[in-house]
């Protein structure tokens, strides 16, 4: 017992007295750099020889000749480690065909409900892991026309929104899959950024239209996405398959903070329309349903034909402030969207017809600045689709219109290094971590059908989010739910942790 | 018992790594360019504050630690990182911190760096180009916004060019020599790293800058400067580090610490070899010179407004505004004799 005491003892002093020895340390009044004398003599100083700079001195130069036999072996024992090297390269590194990156994100998600509704229990899910290979086909140094691809690879788990407690359980969806698959080339040198970029992209791939659909995942505040952009609205942050435009003119360069802004941007699309994976499918068209109830007096199809669809048009015209990186106005941009897709259609019911050209157009707009340390973001979507209808028990058939609406609004404020882009490509002898603190407040609705009462659905979140390393974050949301003002259902409390490699 | 000593041990613990003491930063966070080798070491003046570590332990005698940040696209990316307020004291070229403040950055000039920054101009070994006669016209490559952009801007201007008569490509580090090798480019304009490739003879100097003939107005130079807002919260710290700053200048400048300027330098990835080759005969005092003189001060308001006439910046400003020189003119006073191959003017 007398041992164990007197060696902690020990220890607690020696700690105490070091820290005593920390703070006594020179004011920083008397410069460590003076006093030194450098070596002139040939005589090697001690291996821990110090000076007023506390570093080791100089090692004298030591003017003895080397010797053929030790050059010899010198270069033999260079070219053993080389041979080893490449053996063991050879044998346990893995092999590509062209300049390839894999990446990755992974999400792993707690809800927690703390109004504690059986049917919403708290659970753990794993909402989204998607596995990428990047590469170049082809990289032009000097000019910068390189031919890229990516292939993607998504499992995700769908909850989205709903309006009632059933549908919402209906809409999970899990869903493993082929994500994007495209290839992009770049029609204009990248290489100078005072000159226009214009690059297309062919294959499957996101849909060009808006800034939340168009976001990566490890830059969006807020957890669940805007309903709007999801399944259960318009669909607009999912994949679908054909060939897209993305240019800018009027570029501002620069130089002296490695920022470029074109005050014009523009995206143009030309896609199926039927969403990733899938080729013409009337069943997953809009306006399509299947068999009618005799109580769905509105959207009741009897027998519907359809032609196949005309591709569906995105377009995306965007202004940004072009104005150097130190000016308050860096960040700013303001963007008109529209999609525009139809399908030629019948609906056939005792004996009346109707045939149509049906419409789907979304359209809007959107603000953004992106500032530091506050900023904003909003968006707002209305769609106008047609659809075939009957009206049961007049059998009457008629095309009629459904409009939509979706808005979001996001109001920030944050601090730290991570989202500066130069500032993470330091050298570093150790892995290093800038981080970035956010806090955040925002707005979801959506009303899928504006000519009926009660279906406009607002989910507010508030969160605080954690940046840290280039590609992980941790998210903390809290989001109510409210249905034409009255709440919904149970609040949730979601914990998400984000990760890229 | 064993939970008094036990507590105690703690107390200790938290007694050693106290917080700062007041009126002392956390932190002091300094923005320094990256080099060619991705290596977090820096040469020079700078190089030896780090090697010896004085600054940190200085500074930590009153609880605050330094933040070593080497940015690996350099200049512009230091004044990215003053923009945002993540950085406190930095060096850069001469391009690069004459933008960063015309555009807006709220910093002070405290000393000079880097004189006679020499630039060279490399192709491939077998390339046809044998002299700037024969580069007119071809694709050239430096880093935009760096003092490359501004040295090769003077050279082409003196030779009745413009950017126009090149194809000028922006690549940063490693990138150039790639570009260089895989035929991409057919110049680089750039600094010692192109001598490594020299002595390996895959490249060929067509031109270089020297401080002893013509050429020596092509020179780059840096500056050595801090935040208004971190001088007038913590002047003694910038006090600090700016006496270090001329102290170790001093000691470089000695004809006997010559090995230790090649020691630095190698730390950062460049051979002693390359080092040696790029000092030539020329004594070290010459590029580490931190003063401002008069005379100097002139030099650099002209190269303002080059930069202006060149269109780098929107508007000159005079250097006089810009200086602060109380903190130059203080460890100046205590560092003792200087330098004779220091110009005081």
């Amino acid at each position: 017992m007398k041992t164990d005491t007197t060696q902690i003892g020990r220890f607690a002093a020696a700690v105490f007295a070091a820290a005593l020895a920390a703070g006594a340390y020179a004011d920083g009044t008397v410069s460590p750099i003076q006093g030194a004398e450098p070596q002139k003599t040939v005589t090697p100083a001690p291996a821990d020889a110090q000076d007023a700079l506390g570093a080791v001195q100089p090692q004298a130069a030591d003017n003895s000749l080397v010797t053929r036999d030790e050059y010899n072996g010198l270069v033999a024992d260079i070219q053993t480690l080389r041979d080893d090297e490449t053996r063991q390269y050879q044998r346990l590194t893995a092999n590509t065909l062209r300049y390839v990156q894999f990446d990755g994100t992974l999400q792993t998600r707690y809800t927690y409900r703390p109004d504690d509704n059986p049917e919403f229990p708290n659970e753990f899910s794993v909402p989204l892991a998607t596995l990428s290979t990047t590469g170049s086909l082809y990289r032009d140094y000097a000019g910068g026309k390189n031919l890229n691809f990516q292939l993607q690879l998504s499992y995700s788990t769908s909850n989205y929104a709903a309006t009632t407690s059933a549908a919402n359980t209906a809409n999970t969806e899990t869903d493993f899959t082929l994500a994007n698959a495209y290839l992009s080339y770049n029609v204009l040198p990248t290489s100078d950024p005072t000159k226009p970029f214009l690059a297309v992209t062919l294959g499957q791939q996101g849909k060009p239209y808006g800034l939340e659909p168009q976001d990566a995942d490890n830059e969006k505040p807020t957890i669940l996405p805007a309903i709007w952009a999801s399944p259960a609205g318009y669909n607009l942050s999912g994949k679908d398959i054909g060939l897209t435009v993305n240019g800018d003119f009027f570029p501002n360069e620069d130089f002296g903070n490695n920022y470029r802004v074109a005050a014009l941007q523009y995206q143009l699309g030309l896609l199926n329309g039927n969403g990733a994976n899938t080729s013409f499918n009337a069943a997953l068209l809009p306006n399509v349903g299947s068999a009618a109830t005799a109580a769905n007096t509105k959207y009741s199809y009897p027998t519907v034909t359809t032609a196949e669809p005309d591709k569906t048009l995105y377009g995306r015209l965007a202004f940004n402030a072009p104005v150097d990186y130190n000016s308050k106005w860096r960040g700013f941009t303001a963007g008109l969207n529209v999609v525009q897709g139809h399908v030629p259609g019948s609906l056939t019911y005792t004996g009346s017809a109707i045939t149509g050209d049906l419409q789907n157009v979304q359209y809007g707009g959107d603000l953004e600045y992106v500032n530091v340390p506050v900023g904003f973001t909003a968006e707002y979507v209305q769609g106008d689709s047609q659809y075939l209808s009957y009206n049961h028990p007049s059998n009457a058939v008629s095309l009629a219109d459904r409009q939509s609406f979706g808005a979001t609004l996001t109001v920030f404020y944050e601090w730290g290094q991570q989202f500066i882009p130069d500032y993470i490509n330091q050298d570093r002898a150790d892995d290093y971590y800038p981080k970035t603190y956010q806090l955040f407040l925002r707005s979801d609705t959506w009303n899928p059908d504006t000519g009926l009462p009660g279906n406009s659905l607002t989910i507010f979140t508030a969160g605080f989010n954690v940046f840290f390393a280039s590609t992980t974050k941790l998210q903390i949301n809290y989001t109510e739910r409210k249905l034409e003002g009255q709440e919904l259902y149970a609040d949730q409390l979601l914990t998400q942790f984000q990760y890229g490699f | 018992m064993k939970k008094i000593w036990a507590l105690l041990a703690l107390l200790a613990v938290g007694i050693g790594a106290r917080a700062a003491d007041p009126g002392w930063p956390e932190v002091v966070r300094l923005g320094i360019v990256g080099n060619a080798y991705n290596k977090p070491f820096t040469s020079g003046t700078v190089g030896l504050i780090q090697d010896s570590q004085s600054f940190d332990k200085a500074l930590a005698a009153h609880g605050t630690k330094v933040e070593w940040n080497f940015f690996l696209n350099t200049g512009p990316a230091i004044n990215e990182a003053v923009a945002n307020g993540t950085i406190d004291i930095a060096g850069s070229g001469d391009l690069p911190s004459v933008i960063g403040r015309a555009g807006g950055l709220k910093t002070k000039l405290l000393a000079g760096t880097g004189r006679e920054s020499i630039i060279y101009i490399g192709v491939l070994t077998g390339s046809p180009i044998r002299t700037l006669d024969d580069l007119k016209g071809k694709r050239v490559t430096f880093q935009k916004g760096t003092y490359l952009d501004l040295a090769f801007a003077r050279l082409i201007k003196d030779r009745g060019e413009t950017e126009d008569d090149y194809k000028v490509y922006s690549l940063v580090g490693l990138d150039q020599t790639t570009a260089l090798q895989a035929g991409s480019v057919d110049a680089v304009v750039g600094g010692t790293s192109l001598l490594t490739l020299h002595k390996q003879g895959t490249v060929r100097i067509i031109y270089k800058t020297s401080p002893f003939d013509a050429s020596a107005k092509y020179l780059g130079y840096g500056n050595e400067y801090a935040t208004e807002d971190f001088i007038k919260k913590y002047p003694q710290v910038v006090q600090l580090f700016i006496d270090q700053y001329v102290e170790a200048s001093v000691r470089l400048s000695q004809p006997d610490f010559r090995q230790e300027y090649f020691s630095l330098l190698a730390k950062t990835g460049a051979t002693s070899s390359e080092a040696r080759e790029d000092l030539g005969t020329e004594p070290v005092a010459g590029r580490i010179n931190p003063l401002l003189g008069p005379k100097w001060l002139e030099h650099v308001n002209a190269s303002i407004q080059e930069i202006k006439d060149f269109g780098f910046i929107r508007k000159t400003f005079d250097v006089n505004d810009w200086l602060d020189r109380s903190f130059l003119d203080k460890a100046v006073e205590k560092a003792g004799p200087l330098p004779k191959e220091w110009d005081p003017s």
